[in-house]
This record gives structure tokens, C-alpha cells and sequence, in this order.
């Protein structure tokens, strides 16, 4: 019997230091890769830094950055564009997941076809969903314009990623398509959670479809539907590699999001300590709206 | 209010057939309860009978319309749910107030009628709450106030107790009891829990494996029970049943029972025929009787103010009868048999005990086709 160390976890006054000891690990993945580089640019975006280097000396404390940036167009037109993007992109995601989901919920023949169809463009992996989609749009080549003209609806062939408003519904279509399965997916495990028999006795009180839609199943699904809202709009706040591979943020900005204008500024104008400014901002933006949005979710239901 | 009549329904699903031609008159304001172990069809049924489930064949009337193929909604009938199928993000108004705004009444209408509803069920206080706030009686209450506000012609109830706990079940059951008469409402209950049905059906349907197996009231089910599975089933606890060959014996038909020779009051067409024969456990009786044997009991349970004692059943009497018990009772061996004896003199059960019985109080079946000899 050692005496030394003797660390028996199973004894009922020790058993949250288990608890502790397996959270360790990835706790500290977590401080090293997300909250270091966190606090690192809480303090840049103080600083007025163009190329940031941990082993220079920091700069003066200075609030330069933001006055720069609430003065900026730039940065409220990418605050509209943002808005934009969440509000169109989240609504369409929601109904198309929704829909879908109801579809795939029916027991049918090929159902589990269907919900693999249903889930597939998440599976795939947004670049390469991207790129497609890219080729797709192509004002020369593109499958789209070859429809459009098919089917009589344009004449000439739309340069879809020289127009403002024709790159930004390109961007939100791409985006849209690439959303939808996630919704999908969580509101088809929402919709399995409701008993049938919710169902059964709507019917039995002679509801009809849409009654029991409106009456039964929106309702039941509410807290799914809030977190499942919260995720959605984060991913589409702070999605990246959609808009940089289809359109860079352009053409004029059209289609330049917060976190596009970020790494703008922070990698082709090599202006860190703003661009950590804006980062700053948008996490704020992110953590407010969050918090509104799952803080009202536990007294839906 | 309406009288309903099932004619020739069936069910199949794929195969598997769950409902063999189920046939039922159910006069105007009668309790009818089905009952019988899992698996035999009574749910199916009561969903035919709601409209959540199509019948394979036969048709359903309610209140003289046929209501074969009409949707749930039409049919005018409200339903219990197992689970009470509340819904949780409405108020207990709301829930209650449900079926009568999808049919489009007026808000007044639907208030004044919720009013009423929670006065006859004492759930007044409870009308805004959401039902998580709610006891499971409570729940249960709103579930039934749910039906009854919709004034429909007929309620029907899916085993509504058995999420209730024994004590509150035998109160609730009651309470359903004193709601029938009052309201007067034709009303079909499923349960698979014997005792419910005897206390509060005019009449029992008892099913089995699909089929119909008698259909009767709660007296004449407990007295004359149409065969082997209708007697084990009702009665708690479970009739027993003894195997004998039948022999003559001067003429009378008789048997041999733990050792001693019983003469039945039965034809005498009787004799050589294998039958079993069906004694419930109280009518065993300590001390000398009409038939009196000596046994050694293999356990007692005390339950106070009575006595199960376990009997070894001699070999020669064993039966082979496949009991489906009532869910309350274990699954009994066949070579045992529970005498139940009411306030037994303490001093008499020892090892040895001295039992009897009346072959006045035999039931008698067929060994084979397992049907009561009459």
C-alpha cells in the first residue's frame, strides 16, 4: 500500500477532481488557441500596430483605431452588407430547413434517400461547394446562364460578379445552400421529438394540416428552432471563406462582411491593430445578439 | 350523445393480422371497457375507432352516421391519451379550449364552456398554469377536461390511469365513474388492468390475440367466464385451474382432485373427457368443507386481514394451460394454486393444513378447446 499517492478518485469527497482532470485537456487547448489569441488582440486593437510581432515592445495605449472606425463608411456599409447577409441567408435557411425537414419527416419509400439528399450539401466541404458554385455563376461558361437563356428569361449572359446586387444574391444563394442542411438536420431531430400522439389528439380536435403546422409542431420546435437561430446567424456573421473564394468582398464592397474587411485590413493592408478593432466589434455584436436570443429561449416551452 | 356500432372490423398490417372481425353494438351512454393483455388489439380498435387508423375492412357507425372513412376531426368524439397529450405551450385554458377553436367557435363560447369544465373537474385554479406545472393528476384532469368541454358523442380513453400512481388510480377511477354518470356521455375505455374493469364498465369486451373472447357485464364475466383465458384473466388474483380425466362414478361424473374424489354437477356426457377445472382462490376455505383435503402449504403471504397460501398441485393435476395473467400478478407456475383465505385462524396454518372447497363453485372447461362446459 503506497501511502504517498494514494489518489482515489472514486472517493465521493475527491469525485469532482475527475470531472476536473478530464475537462483539463481541452480546457487548455481552448486557453492556448481561442482565448490567448483573444486577449492578444483585445490589446492590439489599443495599439496602433501595422504588423503585430510578440517580441516587440508594446506601443502606446490609444484609442485611435476605433475613432478611425466608427468614423469609417467602410466599415458601416460592411456592418449593412453583414446585416444583409444574417437576415436573408438565416430566413431562407430556415425555411428551406424547415420545409425539408417536414418533407423528410413523412414515411415514404426512399426516406432515408431523401434525407441523405436533404443533408448531402453539408457534407461537402464549403470550398469545394464554393468553387462550384463559382463555375456555376461564370458570366462566360456558367451553367446558370445557359438555363436563363434556355428557358428565354434573359437575352445576353449576366456577369454575375460584376454587379453589386447580382453578387450579393450569388453570395446569399451560395450560402444559403451550403446553411439549409444544418437547419435541416436539427429541426428533423426536433420533429422526431414530438410525440404522435400531440399529433392524434390535434387531429382527433379536428385540426387540420396547417393547424397542427402552426398549432403543434412551430411551437414544439421553438427551442430547437432558437439555438438552431443563434448558430445560423453566427456561422453567416463570421463566414469567411464563401464570399472571399466567390467574390473577395467585391465588387465595391458589395459583398464585404465584417470579417471579410478584417482580414483586409489585417493581411493585405498589414493593419493589425485595426483590424483587430473590427474583430473586436463583431465578437461584441456576436455575444449581444447571442445572449439576447438563447437567454429568451428557455421560456418558449 | 350516440350509440356506436362496429360491424366485421379487421386490421391487418402486412400478415400480421391484429383485429379478426371485431363486431360490437354499444347502446347510448354506455361505459364499455376493452380489455386485455398487450398485443390483443384493444388500442387498434379504439384508433379505428377515432379514425387514426384505417380498418382494413368493416365499417364503424357513430350515432347512426357511418364514420368509416371520415377524418378524425368529423366524427364528434374526444379522446383520452395515455400520456394525456397536453400540450405543453398552451395554458391549461388553452389546452382545454383547443378542439372547440379549431372547430372555429367563438371565445366566449369556448370560455364559458372551459369555465364549466374545470367546475365539474375541480381544476378551476389550475387554468393558467402550462401543464409542467401540474401534477400527474392534475394533468390527467385537464386531459379529461379536454374531452368533456368539447361535448362530443362519445369519449374515448387509451389506458388514461396508467401513468397515475396506485393510490391516486384507484381514485381517478372513481371520479371517471361519477363523471359517466353524470354527463352520461357513451364511452369506451381501454385498459389492460383487470380491476378497472370490473369497477366501472356496464360492460366488458376481453380480447385476446385480436379476437373477441366474451363480452359481458363485470357479474357475468366474474361468474361465467366463456373460457379458460377470460377466467384467468379476471379475478385477482387468478382463478386456478386443475387438469382431471373425467370418470363415471355410479353414474355421477366425477374427478379426482388432490387426492380426493369430487362428483360434478355436470351431464354425464361428460365422462371420459380430459377437462380442467377452474376454482377461484377464495373459494378455498379453511377447515372442513363439502371437499376437504390436507396439504402442506409451500408458502403464506400475509396481507392482513387475508391469507395466500401456495399449494403444490399433485401431478396428476397439473395443467398445461398457458396463463396470461393480469398485469398485477407475476407469471404463476402451473403447479402451483393460491388459496385465499379471509381472516384464517392464526392457530391453523401451520405445517400441515386443513382446506376445502364447494364443487358447487367448480368451473369447467374443455381440456382442448379450452371453452367453459356450461
Amino acid at each position: 500500500m503506497k501511502l504517498g499517492f494514494n489518489l482515489d478518485l472514486a472517493r465521493p469527497s475527491r469525485r469532482h477532481w475527475l470531472g476536473y482532470l478530464l475537462l483539463a485537456p481541452a480546457v487548455i487547448l481552448i486557453a492556448l488557441i481561442i482565448v490567448y489569441p483573444l486577449l492578444v488582440s483585445i490589446d492590439l486593437s489599443f495599439q496602433n500596430v501595422n504588423i503585430a510581432r510578440l517580441d516587440q515592445p508594446r506601443k502606446p495605449f490609444t484609442t485611435a483605431n476605433y475613432e478611425r472606425l466608427f468614423s469609417s463608411p467602410d466599415f458601416w456599409n460592411a456592418t449593412w452588407v453583414t446585416l444583409k447577409l444574417v437576415v436573408i441567408v438565416s430566413f431562407f435557411c430556415f425555411l428551406l430547413g424547415l420545409g425539408t425537414a417536414l418533407l423528410v419527416n413523412n414515411k415514404f419509400k426512399g426516406q432515408a434517400l431523401a434525407r441523405l439528399l436533404v443533408a448531402l450539401p453539408w457534407a461537402v466541404p464549403e470550398v469545394v461547394a464554393v468553387v462550384i458554385f463559382a463555375w456555376m455563376f461564370d458570366s462566360s461558361f456558367g451553367l446558370i446562364n445557359w438555363i436563363f437563356i434556355k428557358l428565354g428569361l434573359i437575352d445576353t449572359t449576366v456577369s454575375w460578379f460584376s454587379s453589386p446586387t447580382a453578387a450579393f444574391i450569388v453570395v446569399c444563394i451560395t450560402m444559403i445552400w451550403k446553411g439549409y442542411p444544418f437547419v435541416s438536420i436539427m429541426m428533423l431531430a426536433g420533429l422526431q421529438s414530438i410525440p404522435e400522439d400531440f399529433y392524434n389528439a390535434a387531429r382527433v380536435d379536428g385540426a387540420n394540416a396547417w393547424q397542427r403546422l402552426v398549432n403543434i409542431t412551430i411551437p414544439s420546435l421553438m427551442p430547437v428552432l432558437g439555438v438552431t437561430l443563434v448558430l445560423v446567424m453566427l456561422w453567416v456573421f463570421r463566414d469567411f471563406s464563401i464570399i472571399y473564394i466567390l467574390t473577395g468582398g467585391g465588387p465595391l464592397k458589395a459583398t464585404q462582411t465584417l470579417s471579410i474587411m478584417t482580414y483586409e485590413q489585417a493581411f493585405s493592408f498589414f493593419k493589425m491593430g485595426y483590424a483587430s478593432a473590427i474583430g473586436v466589434v463583431t465578437l461584441v455584436v456576436c455575444v449581444i445578439a447571442s445572449r439576447l436570443m438563447i437567454g429568451r429561449a428557455p421560456d418558449t416551452i | 350523445m350516440a350509440g356506436i356500432r362496429i360491424e366485421h372490423v379487421t386490421k391487418t398490417y402486412g400478415s400480421l393480422s391484429v383485429l379478426k372481425d371485431f363486431s360490437l353494438d354499444i347502446a347510448d351512454g354506455e361505459f364499455v371497457v376493452f380489455v386485455g393483455p398487450s398485443g390483443c388489439g384493444k388500442s387498434t380498435m379504439l384508433k379505428i375507432l377515432a379514425g387514426l387508423e384505417e380498418a382494413s375492412s368493416g365499417t364503424v357507425h357513430i350515432g347512426g352516421r357511418d364514420v368509416t372513412d371520415m377524418a378524425p376531426g368529423d366524427r364528434d368524439i374526444a379522446m383520452v391519451f395515455q400520456n394525456y397529450a397536453l400540450y405543453p405551450h398552451l395554458t391549461v385554458r388553452k389546452n382545454m379550449g383547443f378542439g372547440l377553436k379549431m372547430r372555429g367557435t367563438p371565445a366566449d363560447v369556448i370560455d364559458q364552456r372551459v369555465a364549466n369544465a374545470a367546475k365539474i373537474l375541480g381544476i378551476d385554479h389550475l387554468l393558467d398554469r402550462r401543464p409542467k406545472a401540474l401534477s400527474g393528476g392534475q394533468r390527467q384532469r385537464v386531459a379529461l377536461g379536454r374531452a368533456i368541454v368539447r361535448e362530443p358523442q362519445a369519449f374515448l380513453m387509451d389506458e388514461p390511469l396508467s401513468n397515475l400512481d396506485a393510490k391516486l388510480r384507484v381514485h381517478t377511477r372513481a371520479e371517471i365513474s361519477a363523471l359517466h354518470h353524470r354527463l352520461g356521455v357513451t364511452t369506451i375505455y381501454v385498459t389492460h388492468d383487470q380491476i378497472e374493469a370490473m369497477t366501472m364498465a356496464d360492460r366488458i369486451v376481453i380480447m385476446k390475440d385480436g379476437l373477441i373472447q366474451q363480452i359481458a357485464d363485470p357479474d357475468t364475466m366474474f361468474r361465467r367466464p366463456a373460457n379458460l383465458f377470460v377466467a384467468g384473466f379476471i379475478g385477482s388474483p387468478g382463478m386456478n385451474f386443475l387438469r382431471s380425466p373425467v370418470f363415471d362414478r355410479a353414474g355421477v361424473p366425477t374427478v379426482r382432485l388432490f387426492g380426493r374424489e369430487v362428483a360434478l354437477q355436470a351431464s354425464a356426457s361428460l365422462v371420459g373427457r380430459d377437462i380442467v377445472v377452474g376454482l377461484r382462490p377464495e373459494h378455498i376455505a379453511a377447515g372442513a368443507g363439502p371437499v376437504t383435503f390436507e396439504v402442506q402449504p409451500r408458502l403464506v403471504e400475509s396481507l392482513g386481514s387475508e391469507k395466500y397460501v401456495y399449494l403444490d398441485v399433485p401431478e396428476e393435476n397439473r395443467t398445461q394451460v398457458a396463463r396470461i395473467e393480469n398485469s398485477d400478478d407475476e407469471e404463476r407456475p402451473t403447479d402451483t394454486i393460491i388459496a385465499r383465505l379471509i381472516n384464517p385462524d392464526e392457530r391453523a396454518i401451520g405445517k400441515h393444513i386443513t382446506l376445502s372447497f364447494d364443487p358447487a363453485h367448480l368451473h369447467l372447461f374443455d381440456a382442448k378447446t379450452e371453452i367453459a362446459i356450461q
